[in-house]
């Protein structure tokens, strides 16, 4: 009885495995455009069965004829391939169609309107390191900006300049929080240079219209700054530098990082020996201090904290209020503090969540005879979530409030004074979808909302984009928006019945992308509506009847294969823009819009020398400017703006720990720079506005740096 | 009886899953043996072709798809010395993915952490202005950990040492800072051997290689 049961059971044991015996399985792999792809893997899922495919795309192998049989097909650069097999079968014949993968060179990416920097993703203009030796640039992240097309060089002010557009257009946001003070404190006609230093940031995106929904109070930009995570070591900084120095260090433990750094700028020295337009009395003295923390609690989320404070000051012979032709002294203090955090985490699988929150103190004290005090405070929160419906596709949703309060005291003479004080709530919400249809097509669609208290107005603004992958390496892209920002305070100050200002982008865009090329061309449209606009000396009397256009075409070309260890940029813009707002009697060219701006931006490694070198020549073309002297309305022109600059990069050992040594000079050749002039509001005895030539600081600026990087080494 | 049915039952569903362990370890080293005879990009996507199917019959082992990720780092070097950046990341990328799922498998494994470090200093190729600093971080902190899990293990050292090799010398780095890890491997590789012959082997050459290149850059320095 019981052997028989055993034999039984080997015996149905054995035939079960008989019965099933061997399938063969051939066939052709193929790829979307029907050729044969060669060395594809070939086999049934679970088993050690299966073949690469030939040259000509064929197969043939056996497998055990189990019930359940999945052709599995892989292959570099293509989706997975399954089909479950019909069961019972002897021979099979399957034809293997391959799906190229939705890789990131290979889809449609939203690029109209977007300079991107990032280290990260594969279709950017340019890399983080990009800004900071770009020649000219003086490690200012406005500076290098300004070597892209769009921009316009406005000399004398140091900010961007978008598209036509006025400085205060272009707004600056930091881990998607908006920066109240993004430059240092100035006086017309004195450059500013950009608060941050482009170090902070990893990812940098430049928005030179039809932006995402999620940023609002731009007309014309916005500049989006995205901040290091947590830091990658454990460093101290020492930098001395012609015109300072500083100190910093950076702790890394395991999930966590903490920087902390202070620095002292003085231009006294320098301003002592290199020959100076200005008449210093005390010349530029800035010191500062800033803490970065970062926590990782997991890989999916993270804690940002910086906070900075800054103090300021020089004094100088400015010209008079009244009268420009004379020398006044004129003195200027800042104190400025900012903190920012945000948090961002992957909450399950198709939900994520960013949300921050700002604050931002700024206090200028300006003194010519008169005293000007301005006190600038703001507090903010937003968040955003975001839901990802589908692969590659995402809804975002968001709301934030600002808290702003501007309190500005002006005391002419005792006993007349003026007192500004503006307080707003300004709050958004948006809602945005990304989707893709197909890998060819990209689309972005969003909707934004705000309201401000002290307009006692709202504004709803559609966003839309889309970006079409023509080919390969090329692709179209389309933006359309309205665009809304509340007028300056310097309207506001007269008359607070004023609306939002508005600007519809219509942003056409090419691009070419090949390798270590990159060409781009893009025309677009700006029409602005609803402008502040009053009569001449009646600015309380000003309402929204103002409007402008923009107009143009940006070209970028960028090369980093054709020179060997070289890598050359070429933008230029053409624009034609005109508006009638303010107190323009009617419409023309704004002073700071040049019809044509072109920047050469040259970068060589020289690899025996460890040195790295650039240049940077940029043109632009005379700007207008209104003599009241003259009968008509901005009818003057500057002279054209030119420069080549020049910086070079040691990169060296010294006593063992790394160190740059940095040299950089503008204006080589010595090319003579003007500004225009600036006119007096009052007319002397003659009858006459005398004037005094904007011009920069100085011909030429030199800088030279040392920076040491204290670290661990590679010993074990 | 019932014990006797029990004991027939376990043999006949052991025996096919005896029979696949053998089949694995078979498989297995005629792939190493073919890997071993490998030469052009041919070949050697054969092979990873194999060792992902071995992978894909055997998802609890670590060894399909740690040899997986290095054929594809082999194919990606191929790639690179022929200037083929754009298609070198892809064998980049699909190395990663298969070290992933070795590293689900086995965490705390020198050869894995090793080999993680070989990936990282793959990423660089792509643009070592960009990528140099933070992968070439990424790679020493692999292999640091492959060091402090296997402190025998020679691929770890050489792989350290290749990475010093071409780290520029203003970063501290160069062919005789490299010296004594390339040193350290050679000793090891002589040493050391698990005795498993599945069990990763390779680098004994290109670290001598290395090592002499190392050894001619110093002489050099002192004539």
């Amino acid at each position: 009885m019981l052997p028989r049961i055993i034999l039984t059971l080997l015996i149905s044991g054995c035939m079960l495995r008989s019965l099933s015996g061997q399938a063969t399985i051939s066939g052709k792999v193929l790829d979307e455009q029907g050729q044969a792809a060669v060395g594809a893997n070939v086999f049934i899922r679970g088993t050690f069965d299966g073949t690469s495919a030939a040259s000509d795309g064929s197969f043939s192998f056996s497998t055990e004829r189990l019930d359940t049989l999945i052709l599995t097909v892989t292959y570099i650069g293509y989706q997975p391939f399954e089909m479950k097999l019909p069961s019972g079968q002897d021979s099979l014949w399957v034809e293997a169609l391959l799906r190229p993968a939705a890789s990131e060179l290979a889809m449609a990416v939203i690029t109209a309107g977007a300079f991107e920097a990032s280290d990260e993703k594969k279709s950017v203009v340019l890399r983080p390191l990009d800004i900071v030796t770009t020649a000219g640039a003086t490690a200012d992240i406005a500076g290098a900006l300004n070597t892209l097309p769009g921009t316009q060089r406005v000399g004398e002010e140091g900010r961007l300049f978008v598209r036509g557009g006025d400085a205060h257009e272009t707004q600056t946001f930091i881990d998607g929080l908006w920066v109240q003070n993004p430059y240092s404190s100035s006086v017309p006609d004195l450059p500013a240079r950009g608060r941050f230093s482009p170090f902070l940031f990893k990812e940098t995106t430049f928005a030179t219209g039809g932006f995402s929904a999620e940023y609002g109070q731009a007309l014309s930009s916005a500049l989006i700054l995205e901040t290091q995570g947590l830091a990658e070591e454990s460093v101290t900084g020492v930098s001395l530098m012609s015109v300072g120095g500083g100190l910093s260090h950076t702790q890394r433990w395991e999930r966590s990082s903490l920087s902390l750094s202070g620095d002292y700028t003085t231009l006294g020295p320098y301003t002592s020996l290199v020959p100076q337009n200005i008449d210093w009395l005390k010349p530029v003295v800035s010191k500062g201090g800033q803490l970065v923390f970062r926590h990782s609690p997991d890989e999916n989320a993270l804690l940002k904290f910086q906070s900075s404070a800054r103090f300021s000051g020089f004094s100088l012979q400015y010209p008079g209020p009244e009268d420009v032709s004379s020398q006044v002294p004129l003195s200027l203090n800042n104190g400025n503090y900012y903190a920012n955090a945000s948090y961002r985490d992957i909450l399950g699988e198709k939900w994520s969540l960013k949300a921050g929150a700002a604050f931002a103190y700024d206090r200028e004290q300006i003194r010519q005879g008169f005293q000007l005090d301005r006190v600038e405070q703001s507090v903010q929160a937003k968040a955003v979530a975001s839901y990802h419906f589908a692969e590659q596709s995402v809804l975002k949703m968001g709301a934030e409030i600002v808290r702003g309060n501007f309190d500005e005291k002006y005391l002419e003479s005792p006993g007349n004074s003026f007192h500004t004080l503006l307080k707003d709530t300004y709050t958004a919400g948006f809602a945005e979808v990304e989707s893709y249809f197909g890998p060819r097509l990209a689309a972005r669609f969003g909707l934004r909302a705000a309201h401000s208290s002290l307009l006692g107005k709202g504004s709803v603004s559609p966003r839309l984009s889309l970006a079409y992958k023509a080919g390969t390496f090329s692709q179209f892209s389309l933006a359309y928006g309205h665009f809304y920002q509340k007028p300056k305070e310097e309207q506001l100050r007269y008359n607070q019945q004023l609306g939002f200002e508005r600007a519809t982008h219509y942003i056409l865009n090419y691009q070419y992308q090949r390798e270590k090329r990159l060409f781009r061309v893009e025309g677009y449209y700006k029409k602005y509506n609803g402008l502040a606009r009053y009569e001449t000396d009646a600015p309380w009397l000003s309402d929204n009847s103002g409007n402008g256009f923009s107009k143009g075409v940006d070209v970028f070309y960028r090369d980093r294969a054709s020179i060997r260890n070289g890598d050359f940029w070429i933008s230029y813009s053409l624009l034609d823009t005109e508006r009638d707002y303010l107190d323009f009697p009617h419409a023309s060219t704004p002073s700071f819009a040049s019809k044509h701006n072109l920047s050469v931006v040259y970068k060589h490694w020289l690899n025996r020398l460890n040195t790295s070198i650039g240049f940077t020549y940029t043109y632009s073309s005379p700007r207008p400017f209104n003599d009241p002297n003259k009968s008509g309305f901005n009818t003057e022109r500057t002279i054209p703006y030119q420069d080549l600059s020049f910086n070079a990069s040691y990169l060296t050992n010294l006593l063992g720990q790394f160190t740059i040594l940095y040299v950089s000079v503008s204006n080589l050749p010595g090319f003579e720079q003007s500004f225009g002039y600036r006119y007096s509001s009052q007319a002397n005895e003659e009858g006459e506005f005398t004037r005094s030539r904007v011009e920069p600081p100085a011909k030429r600026f030199f800088f030279i740096g040392l920076f040491i990087s204290i670290g661990e080494k590679f010993d074990d | 009886m019932k014990k006797m049915i029990l004991i027939v039952s376990m043999f006949t569903f052991t025996f096919p899953a005896i029979s696949q362990q053998t089949k694995y370890e078979k498989t297995l080293s005629q792939a190493l043996a073919k890997l071993e005879d490998a030469e052009g990009r041919e070949a050697l996507a054969e092979a990873a072709n194999t060792f992902e199917r071995i992978g894909n019959a055997m998802p609890g082992e670590w060894l399909p798809f740690y040899y997986h990720a290095f054929t594809n780092m082999r194919l990606a070097m191929a790639l690179m010395e022929e200037g083929q950046m754009g298609e070198c990341q892809a064998y980049v990328s699909k190395a990663q993915e298969s070290l992933d799922k070795a590293m689900a498998i086995e965490e705390e494994n020198s050869e894995i952490w090793a080999l993680q470090g070989l990936i990282f200093q793959g990423r660089i190729w792509e643009d070592p202005q960009a990528r140099g600093a933070e992968f070439s971080m990424k790679s020493h902190q692999a292999l640091d950990k492959a060091i402090s899990i296997g402190p025998e293990n020679p691929r770890a050292y050489y792989l350290k040492g290749q990475n010093v090799f071409f780290t520029p010398s203003f970063y501290g780095g160069g062919p005789e800072a490299a010296l004594p890890l390339l040193e350290k491997a050679e000793n090891l590789f002589e040493t050391s051997g698990s005795g498993n012959a599945l069990e990763p082997n390779w680098g004994r050459e290109t670290n001598r290689e290395l090592l002499n290149r190392a050894r001619a850059a110093k002489s050099e320095e002192k004539n």
